[in-house]
């Protein structure tokens, strides 16, 4: 069977890959200039006309156009998925298997790091972003880990608010990846003692893209999950270990933020604890299924 | 008295704290870690544990309660510390958010705006700075702020009410524990292996049928789509004059994911399959051990028998399990409701009704390989028979899981205010606004709480705004030199 889904997938990793490159120049020459505060002009002036490629714009350009693709690609996954599931009652969120996760994390991924990107302006961060986003398509392509195969969904997975509940996870996840790319950045500047973004605007990023993520997160995690568990379960909280390892990464940023808005810290032992909070988020999300089991590992 | 009102108000700080709130935090992400670590009990068998940590180890583990975390004592502990520290903590912000709420916005001397973070300085040159003055509060109307004038200064906010937002949101997570615990205490549950033509009773007025169930695939595939159970609700009749009787009420073809809600009460399509444990019926082989003459094949049902005329014994199945297995301390269990390794466990009495077989005896199995190892394990035992299982059949049946949960309504309204709270911390923030014009220079700053970005981009389109405002010119004095 022929899948439209996999042909975009392949020309959105290329583009992934070419911005990749993009990001990895402008990291390594594109910094000379003074990285320049948000575009609003209030708080800084507008960026000085650099002489030779702005690998900066390029990286963006490419990194919109990856993403158009990825878009493409996940709307004819879950046309796939609805044919393939009779489309019984309603269009899915096309996540209902390792390969669909990593697309669509694949899409939403470099989204959310672009939006941020607009308001924010540190590429270095899309470097990480980017590359996440490659190397989870380079995954989705190999057929033993993640076979590309449409399978008509479970009984238990036909629910509007399973759509919801996946949807915001990601969506979490999506900003936290942002986040910890700005983490990562800030500790290396950190303990490299080179401070070419100033530390404060990278602090500011993780922090936004935290509580962003966090909304979504804890929404999705707390509010939809629970919904959906009651009516496909019958009970909304059963403490199993993927429950408890999205409320155990959920916590943990609850205590970031709480150290960082009620107790004003904002240095690297909070910038250390949002990296605690992102692998927590990632061991939910993965690592449980692997290595836990439960109710909840269909993917 | 005075020594209670220092312990009440030393409390009061104690459970005020964010400190206490990380370190609760960081406890419950601690025992929590535990708790998806070591499998919990609710959904693992003694086997497992033992087999997984051995004898001992399964006895640490129940001292420490790691096999049940989430309703160990210290569990129950920190969650109720943690209560009581967001009831301190709301009580407090709300009051502070309370103070905030009634503050008046006040002017600001000029010197003051100019050294804000963010301000502008527009040069103008007005003939009639109040007529200037009048349409900047009408831009400013425009973007939804509340303008008001004292002091020959504008002062404009919106939003003054978002600052309830999160504690909207510490409030709900405080209906939802409270939901929780009415949820975990009184709750009724109970499942329902369902046959066709069932009626379960619930309580004194209500019981359930089950009219019809079955199972729907995909087009052209074995891959289920779904599980169909048709349940009508039977309610007593009130009628004093008639004899009280049970009449169908509602009516409806449950499936997973739709639920039939009824007077508090919820039907979930929870299970479908054979009902293996128990109502499997087997057929059983019987040769007789001295001699190998086979006795014949006898069908039964589990709890049941069969005689064997002949030889004057009857032959029992006290239980028959799907997928047998045998944990190490030598008890036998059935791992999945799969039919992958079936058998019977049987017993054999004389016409006297004494038993002929020792205790714990004996299996019947259909899997070669068993077959083989109980033959070896039962080998100095000398039974006078050997029992093989040769055919299995069992009803489907439709598991129903039926609950009244009266924390329901308390946790959607938790859901509610979780979302609407956070939803509010998130997309709005508190703006303010100061401007004063004066004849040759509008100043204007502006400020958001706690997040002053969320407020740039709108504050250049009003400086935009305002830069476009069409003014009076007054016409300047020549200058002499
Ligand atoms: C599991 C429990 C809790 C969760 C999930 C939680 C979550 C949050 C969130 C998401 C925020 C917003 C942070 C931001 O602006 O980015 C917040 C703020 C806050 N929380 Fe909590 N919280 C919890 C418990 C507590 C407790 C126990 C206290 C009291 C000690 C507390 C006190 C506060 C305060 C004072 C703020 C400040 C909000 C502001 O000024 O903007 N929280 N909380």
């Amino acid at each position: 069977m022929k899948l439209y889904s996999v042909m975009l997938f392949f020309a959105a990793t290329l583009g992934y890959f070419l911005s990749f490159l993009c990001y990895l120049f402008y990291a390594t020459f594109g910094t000379k200039h003074p990285n320049n505060g948000p575009v609003l002009g209030i708080v800084a002036n507008a960026a000085p006309a650099r002489a030779g490629i702005d690998w900066g714009r390029w990286a963006t350009a490419l990194a919109w156009m990856a993403v158009a693709l990825a878009t493409s690609g996940v709307i004819a996954r879950a046309i796939e998925l609805g044919d393939a599931s009779n489309w019984i009652r309603r269009v899915f969120l096309p996540a209902t298997s390792t390969y669909e996760t990593f697309t669509f994390l694949a899409w939403i991924i470099p989204l959310a790091y672009l939006l941020f990107e607009r308001r924010y302006q540190i590429k270095q961060v899309g470097l990480f972003a980017i590359g996440i986003a490659f190397i989870l398509l380079g995954a989705a392509a190999s057929p033993v880990f993640a076979p590309s195969e449409v399978r008509p969904v479970v009984p238990s997975l036909d629910s509007i608010w399973l759509v919801i509940h996946v949807l915001f996870m990601l969506t979490g996840i999506a900003c936290f990846t942002t986040g910890f790319g700005a983490t990562a950045l800030f500790l290396r500047q950190h303990y490299n003692k080179a401070e070419k973004i100033p530390q404060a605007r990278l602090e500011e990023l993780m922090y936004r893209c935290i509580t962003i993520g966090f909304v979504f997160y804890f929404i999705g995690g707390f509010v939809f999950g629970p919904i959906w568990a009651e009516n496909a379960w019958g009970r909304y909280w059963g403490f199993d270990p993927k429950e408890m390892g999205m409320a155990i990464a959920a916590l943990t940023y609850a205590a970031y933020l709480h150290l960082r808005i009620v107790m004003g810290w904002r240095d690297v032992r909070v910038a250390w604890l949002a990296a605690v909070a992102y692998a927590l988020v990632l061991f939910a999300w993965l690592g449980v299924n692997y290595f836990l089991g439960g109710l909840h590992s269909f993917v | 008295m005075i020594f209670l009102q220092r312990v009440g108000s030393d409390l009061y700080s104690f459970f005020t704290s964010v400190r206490l709130a990380i370190v609760l935090i960081s406890l419950i992400v601690l025992i929590s870690l535990i708790g998806m670590f070591v499998p919990q009990r609710d959904w693992t068998r003694e086997v497992d544990f033992v087999s997984r940590y051995g004898v001992d180890g399964y006895q640490w583990l129940k001292t420490l309660q790691f096999d049940h975390v989430f309703s160990s004592w210290y569990f129950l502990f920190v969650i109720t510390l943690l209560t009581l520290n967001l009831l301190a903590c709301t009580h407090k912000r709300l009051a502070a958010s309370i103070r905030y709420y009634k503050l008046k916005q006040r002017p600001i001397p000029p010197s003051a705006i100019e050294k804000m973070e963010m301000h502008r300085v527009i040069p103008i040159a007005a003939a009639n700075p109040s007529a200037v003055q009048e349409k900047v509060s009408a831009i400013l109307r425009k973007h939804f702020f509340r303008v008001r004038e004292e002091a020959g200064q504008v002062l404009a906010d919106k939003w003054r009410w978002e600052r309830f937002g999160i504690d909207v949101f510490h409030v709900s997570l405080l209906v939802i524990l409270g939901a929780g615990l009415l949820t975990a205490t009184l709750t009724f549950r109970t499942f329902i292996v369902g046959h066709k033509g069932d009626v379960v009773k619930l309580d004194k007025a209500l019981a359930v049928r089950i009219d019809d169930f079955y199972s729907e695939n995909y087009k052209n595939t074995d891959r289920v789509m779904d599980w169909h159970s048709k349940l009508t609700v039977l309610e007593k009749t009130q009628k004093p004059e008639s004899v009280p009787s049970y009449e169908p009420t509602t009516t409806k073809v449950i499936e997973v994911n739709d639920p039939l809600a009824y007077k508090g009460y919820k039907f979930f399509q929870a299970a479908f399959g054979q009902d293996w444990m128990n109502s499997a019926e087997v057929t059983l082989r019987v040769t007789r051990a001295s001699d190998g003459a086979n006795l014949g094949e006898f069908k039964a049902k589990v709890d049941d028998g069969f005689e064997i005329q002949g030889e004057k014994i009857f032959v029992r199945i006290e239980a028959f399990l799907p997928d047998l297995d045998r944990a190490p301390n030598g008890t036998f269990y059935s791992r999945t409701q799969r039919l992958e390794n079936p058998a019977a466990f049987v017993t054999v009495v004389d016409a006297q009704g004494n038993p002929l077989y020792p205790k714990n005896c004996c299996w019947a199995f259909a899997n070669a390989a068993w077959k083989e190892e109980w033959k070896s394990l039962s080998a100095g035992l000398k039974l006078p028979y050997e029992i093989e299982l040769i055919g299995m059949r069992a009803p489907e049946y439709t598991g129903i899981q039926v609950k009244k949960d009266p924390g329901q309504p308390v946790a959607y309204l938790g859901f509610l205010l979780l979302v609407t709270g956070i939803s509010v911390h998130l997309f709005f923030k508190h703006k303010m606004i100061w401007v004063e014009v004066q004849p040759d220079r509008i100043l204007l700053a502006g400020m958001a709480r706690n997040n002053p970005r969320q407020f740039e981009e709108e504050f250049v389109q009003l400086i935009n705004e305002i830069e476009k405002i069409e003014i009076e010119y007054r016409v300047l004095e020549p200058v002499n030199a």
